[in-house]
């Protein structure tokens, strides 16, 4: 009896873990951008789920984890934008930078978007997230964070205003 | 005003549509070492629900009348039983573990929030413990059992149907286990399981594979197909790809290390004696010199051969001068610690040794050993080691990742003979690689062929390392010329790798020495070193 219970319970986790797992891990690593943060964001969704600290609503457990996910993943790069305010501030003498080549502009660009999508509602950057790196449509997103196709296409043009104006001098860089 | 706000959501869009993806094979990866992390979190929670779920079961409410009478059994079998296990679980008792000593960089994690630990604090069941990059530390178990810490390794301590199981994730523990009364206790990786009794043993946990060596005691290994007896000296890896190195070396990084090198019967230890120079010179070159760069080999002189670093790093210029060395003795001038380091142990420099700092002095070192006529190489390697440890402080581990890389295999038509590849004798002597001003890059030498795909791995356009599968024995004579791009072709040409040449490496490769490159997944080994100083004065 102990047995069977144990197995049910261990066999939930285990299935959600395999049928969502790579939409949190994907979501993470493509907001973090690098493979350790990515991981410790999936730890970080799954321990909730496993503790039951918020009990997912049971109808949207897709909606709930990707919520999870974007929240961990913008957390930690709330986090890295502390770190190293400190570290620039500590620094005595900032060390000769040399020219960056493609990859470290793609990186920086990268750091800059997710820093200003940071700065967003939490429900906008989710649908940002959606729309950009997962190519949902508008109806999808609808369905997914349980809310009118109407009320995402408005949230996702203020928050296009709202990242242009964020980005502006360094989307100027590029023109 | 328009077309600019036009172009800016150009800008944005371009932006938002490149956001990274992980390879499907990094993500299967992460996917697993994530489940495994979880592992003890959800066991530790199916523990405490053994006895809450059962009172609560609602299903039983849709059963058929005829089995009521089995569930008021069973329930009031719970009803007795359960208050018995839940004193059994709750009884206070002693934590099950303790740090004992600790650097600054322990922490545990139960999840979500991580936090440091420190020495005299008590770990539970099921906390993720993770040493940092440069501090070791020694968690000591309630049993009198001690667990040392490699720096940057990852455990969980759990509680095992017949003792207490340490899931060692990542990194290295050496287990220092009390005599268990009853059960066992267990150390295990993602591909085997070690349980004891009572001894002292080595595991290590790699991406590429695990690894146990035993200084007292036995163990019995659990992996894969079946499982054996180890004793003291012996040691078993999981990969057979993995390179085995002398347990001395593996455990360099202990703070006990002599005493666990004590207790090994002495024909298998390699370390016994301890190999030292007799004399050894190390000043370090003055700082006004530095900016030369001119790095000259360091090389040793052995009964059986020279010793001499395969490759130097790219950005540095090589003395043409190959300056003789007397037998028996280790001479070079301006050495740069990393070159020492990748000598001492025999690991290629290119990107594979992490840890020593770049901006590291250079040094002229001028070693003799006592037995001059006798000495072989291996033995000045192993002195060269001493010399790192008592001079600079180093301590170091190896770790091996499963990487991408190459494998340098003949060509389909057979080595193409000739200028560029002939066969002959002696001593290894490595040119290059070189850039000349006319935009031409030369690897030239009398190679062995591992050391020219050695070398070949530090062409910066390669991206990983290369493992020589020719099978070809003995020494070449080899030449290979590559061209910039940029020199024949537009400026700017693209910097991707195998694209910076023209032809490309493994075009150029092919064309001149009948070789080729072949893209794979090799096993890459890395010298990690957790501890180096400045060189003591003499």
């Amino acid at each position: 009896m102990f047995t069977a219970v144990q197995s049910e319970r261990e066999q939930a986790i285990e299935s959600i873990f395999k049928e969502y797992g790579q939409l949190v891990y994907r979501t993470a690593y493509g907001v973090t951008g690098n493979r350790e943060d990515a991981e410790d964001v999936l730890q970080a969704v799954f321990m909730q789920l496993v503790r039951q600290e918020r009990r997912p609503d049971g109808k949207n457990l897709q909606g709930y984890l990707y919520r999870a996910a974007v929240n961990s993943s913008l957390n930690t790069i709330r986090r890295r934008q502390r770190e190293r305010a400190q570290q620039v501030s500590g620094e005595l003498e900032a060390p000769e930078a040399p020219a960056p080549d493609d990859s470290v502009k793609a990186e920086l660009r990268h750091r800059r978007l997710y820093e200003a999508i940071a700065q967003l509602k939490p429900d906008a950057a989710q649908i940002v997230i959606l729309r950009y790196m997962h190519n949902k449509s508008d109806a999808e997103i609808a369905a997914m964070l349980g809310t009118s196709r109407g009320a995402i296409a408005l949230k996702l043009f203020r928050s296009r205003t709202r990242l242009r104006k964020l980005l502006l001098a360094s989307l100027k860089e590029e023109l | 005003m328009r077309a600019s706000n036009k172009n800016l959501n150009q800008a944005l869009d371009r932006w938002l549509s490149q956001s990274p993806s992980p390879s499907l094979a990094d993500m299967q990866s992460s996917l697993g070492h994530v489940w495994e992390r979880l592992q003890p979190h959800i066991v530790g929670i199916r523990g405490i629900r053994e006895e809450v779920i059962p009172a609560s079961t609602d299903i039983r409410l849709r059963w058929p009348w005829s089995k009521i009478v089995l569930v008021a059994a069973l329930t009031a079998a719970v009803v007795l039983v359960a208050p018995m296990v839940l004193i059994r679980t709750l009884r206070p008792g002693p934590a099950p573990a303790i740090v004992q000593t600790v650097g600054s960089g322990l922490s545990r994690t139960d999840g979500e929030k991580s936090q440091a630990i420190h020495a005299g604090d008590q770990l539970a069941f099921g906390q993720i413990i993770r040493s940092s990059v440069g501090d070791a530390a020694v968690v000591a178990l309630s049993d009198g059992s001690s667990i040392e810490m490699r720096p940057n390794s990852e455990l969980a301590l759990e509680s095992a149907d017949d003792g207490v199981r340490i899931r060692l994730s990542r990194g290295s523990v050496i287990v220092v286990a009390a005599k268990q009364k009853k059960g066992h206790l267990y150390v295990q990786t993602k591909d085997l399981t070690v349980s004891v009794v009572g001894t002292v043993f080595l595991v290590n946990a790699e991406e590429a594979g695990s690894r146990v060596a035993v200084f007292q005691g036995e163990v019995t290994v659990q992996g894969g197909a079946g499982s054996r007896k180890l004793s003291p000296g012996e040691q078993v890896a999981t990969n057979p790809l993995m390179k085995s190195h002398p347990v001395s070396e593996q455990i360099s990084w202990s703070g006990s290390a002599a005493a666990h090198l004590a207790l090994l019967p002495q024909s298998t230890s390699p370390a016994f004696p301890r190999l030292e120079f007799d004399v050894a010179t190390i000043r370090p070159v003055p700082s006004a010199n530095v900016f030369i760069r001119t790095a000259d080999r360091l090389r040793c002189k052995g009964a059986d051969g020279i010793l001499t670093t395969s490759v130097i790093r790219f950005n540095q210029m090589i003395s043409s001068v190959v300056s003789d060395v007397p037998q028996g003795r280790c001479v070079g001038r301006n050495v740069d610690p990393i070159s020492l380091i990748a000598l001492a142990y025999d690991i290629p420099i290119n990107q594979r040794i992490s840890g020593v700092p770049i901006s590291a002095e250079l040094y002229n070192i001028e070693t003799e050993a006592t037995d001059l006529s006798t000495v072989t190489k291996e033995q000045l390697r192993q002195m060269l080691q001493t010399l790192l440890a008592d001079r600079f402080a180093i301590k170091v581990h190896r770790e091996t990742n499963q990487g991408d890389g190459y494998l340098l295999m003949v060509g389909k038509n057979g080595p193409k003979y000739g200028p560029a590849f002939m066969e002959t004798s002696g001593e290894e002597e490595i040119f290059g690689p070189t850039h000349d001003a006319s935009g031409q890059s030369v690897v030239k030498g009398k190679f062995r062929l591992k050391t020219f795909a050695e070398s070949l791995g530090l062409l910066d356009n390669l991206s990983g390392p290369v493992l020589d599968r020719t099978n070809l024995s003995g020494i070449y004579d080899l030449t290979l010329i590559l061209k910039d791009a940029a020199a024949s072709g537009p400026r700017g040409a693209p910097t991707s790798p195998d694209r910076r040449f023209d032809p490309p490496v493994s075009k150029a490769i092919e064309e001149q020495l009948g070789l080729r490159l072949e893209r794979a997944k090799v096993p890459v080994e890395y010298l990690v070193v957790d501890h180096f100083e400045k060189a003591s004065e003499n």
